[in-house]
């Protein structure tokens, strides 16, 4: 442990020092205070911010978490020839990269709320920065599994530009077609279980859940409140998340442990 | 001391080292060298503990690297490739080292000395250029007074008097017992500083001796010459072996 701290704190001082970041921060400062600009009703602004978590932070956390991984082969490699674990290498590069998008989106989120927003949009604002915090740390070690298990920087690129797509974009398609098809059996359980299956679904869930906005929560949010009340449905969504964040990145450190550089 | 005792290493269907029994004794220079493919890099890695071999053992300074990682302690590395991140400096990785190794005292200060390196170790590695980068590998590897020091052609970059300071250091290194374990492609830099040399060919390990001995039974005056006639014989005789096969 003391090992995996020592080498967090270097490649995050690494990390700290990239550009990206500065750009990715300055995005989200940006869209916040647009969004502002356009619109006083502080419900529109949040739908509006969890469309674009939902969709823009889990492709720049596969992106640059793949990217990280990848450019710093190098290093990862000389590292292991240094006494120290390789689970530590992993666990300390994964966290980095965790680390610094999420002080990005604390910054490029919370100032803008600190500057522009209302009391009464505390802790909807506190929700959607720690559920940001999770969907990076849940994609940012979908990305380190992508690095662990392929030796190829493009074919792991490749696999999670799909892996967002899939999520982002043709998962609620697919719902929206098995409910269409199967519209007369009882489908409530297996498509619920089928949105747990989806990060981005349990993330907007718990968003919506809490703006309690039924018409913009889909068919799977509309289940989830209806099956749990809403705290309920929350916890349940949150629980889910982390065993997203967790099977990817056990795996991740399981294949990094046994593999060949 | 490395010894390496029948080692195998596959890729898939890929048998690269076959069978490889070797002595690097300590007090030496030893280099590995073989035509691209032969693979000098997979049994190098095999003994940095980055691939995992099928069969066979390995000890280093007496720990067999694949029941304990203890050896990493008593080892250097220097890879041909930089191994900073882009923006840390020498110094940042230096600091790094030293805190997860629990070092007190390194070779730190007489080393930037050594290697003409004061005006770069602040700087971002993505600043420096490439020989510098090289430097700074020829710094990590050696800051710990390794008792094994595995380098992957370590002068490939650097300019013609960093490369002298380089090679005195290693003949230094050798003379204090250090065991030290390089891979080149350059006949001349071998011939210069190895005293022993390990010569692979498809995996297995062709000639092992000192490359005195090779140019002698040769009758060579340089050791490119005679590894050009050893190369030549086996294909020729892998031409005579297919022709039986047929016939």
């Amino acid at each position: 442990m003391n090992q995996t701290v020592k080498i967090l704190k270097y490649t995050a001082r690494d990390l700290f020092r990239s550009r990206i970041l500065i750009l990715y921060t300055l995005f989200f400062m940006l869209l916040w205070a647009g969004l502002f600009y356009f619109t006083n009703d502080a419900t529109k602004v949040s739908i509006s911010l969890i469309h674009v978590v939902t969709a823009v932070i889990p492709l720049v956390s596969l992106i640059f978490g793949t990217l990280v991984y990848y450019n710093s082969s190098d290093f990862i490699l000389f590292m292991i020839t240094q006494p120290v674990e390789r689970r530590s290498v992993y666990i300390a590069m994964n966290t980095a990269v965790s680390l610094i998008l999420s002080v990005s989106l604390l910054i490029g989120l919370g100032l803008p709320s600190l500057i522009l927003g209302t009391v009464s949009m505390i802790p909807l604002t506190l929700l959607i920065i720690f559920t940001s915090v999770l969907v990076t740390a849940v994609f940012s070690n979908i990305a380190f599994f992508a690095g662990a298990v392929s030796q190829d920087k493009v074919r792991a690129l490749t696999f999670v530009i799909f892996i967002w797509l899939f999520f982002a974009v043709m998962y609620d398609g697919i719902i929206l077609f098995i409910t269409v098809y199967f519209y007369e059996y009882p489908i409530e359980i297996p498509v619920l279980i089928f949105s747990a299956l989806n990060p981005l679904d349990l993330a907007r869930v718990i968003l919506l859940l809490h703006i309690d906005h039924s018409a913009l929560m889909g068919y799977t949010g509309a289940l989830y409140k209806s099956v749990f009340s809403g705290a309920l449905g929350m916890g349940a969504a949150f629980l889910l998340l982390l065993v997203w964040f967790t099977v990817p990145f056990l795996g991740g450190m399981r294949v990094f442990n046994r593999r060949d550089f | 001391m490395i010894a390496i005792s029948h080692l195998n290493k596959s890729f898939g269907k890929n048998h690269i080292l076959k069978d490889i029994s070797a002595q690097i004794s300590p007090g030496a220079i030893t280099a590995i060298a073989g035509p691209n493919g032969s693979g000098k890099t997979t049994l190098m890695k095999c003994l940095l503990g980055l691939l995992r071999y099928d069969s066979g053992e390995v000890f280093i300074s007496g720990h067999n690297i694949s029941l304990s990682s203890a050896y990493k302690k008593e080892t250097g590395y220097v890879p041909q490739q930089s191994a900073l991140p882009a923006n840390l400096s020498i110094e940042d990785m230096v600091s790094m080292l030293m805190e997860l190794r629990d070092a007190t005292y390194s070779r730190y200060d007489d080393l930037v000395a050594l290697l003409h390196l004061e005006g770069q170790i602040q700087k971002k590695s993505s600043s420096l250029s490439g020989g510098t980068r090289q430097k700074a590998g020829l710094l990590l590897g050696m800051l710990f007074h390794p008792s094994v020091l595995i380098l992957d052609e370590p002068l490939s970059y650097l300019d013609p008097a960093t490369s002298v300071v380089v090679k005195e250091e290693l003949l230094r290194m050798k003379e204090n017992g250090c065991t030290v374990l390089l891979s080149s492609h350059n006949m001349h830099e071998i011939e210069e500083i190895a005293g022993q040399l390990i010569y692979i060919l498809e995996g297995r390990i062709h000639f092992s001796g000192s490359p005195v001995q090779l140019m002698e039974h040769h009758g060579t005056a340089t050791l490119e010459s005679a590894l050009s006639h050893v190369l030549k014989n086996h294909y020729e005789s892998n031409r005579q072996n297919l022709k039986i096969y047929r016939a």
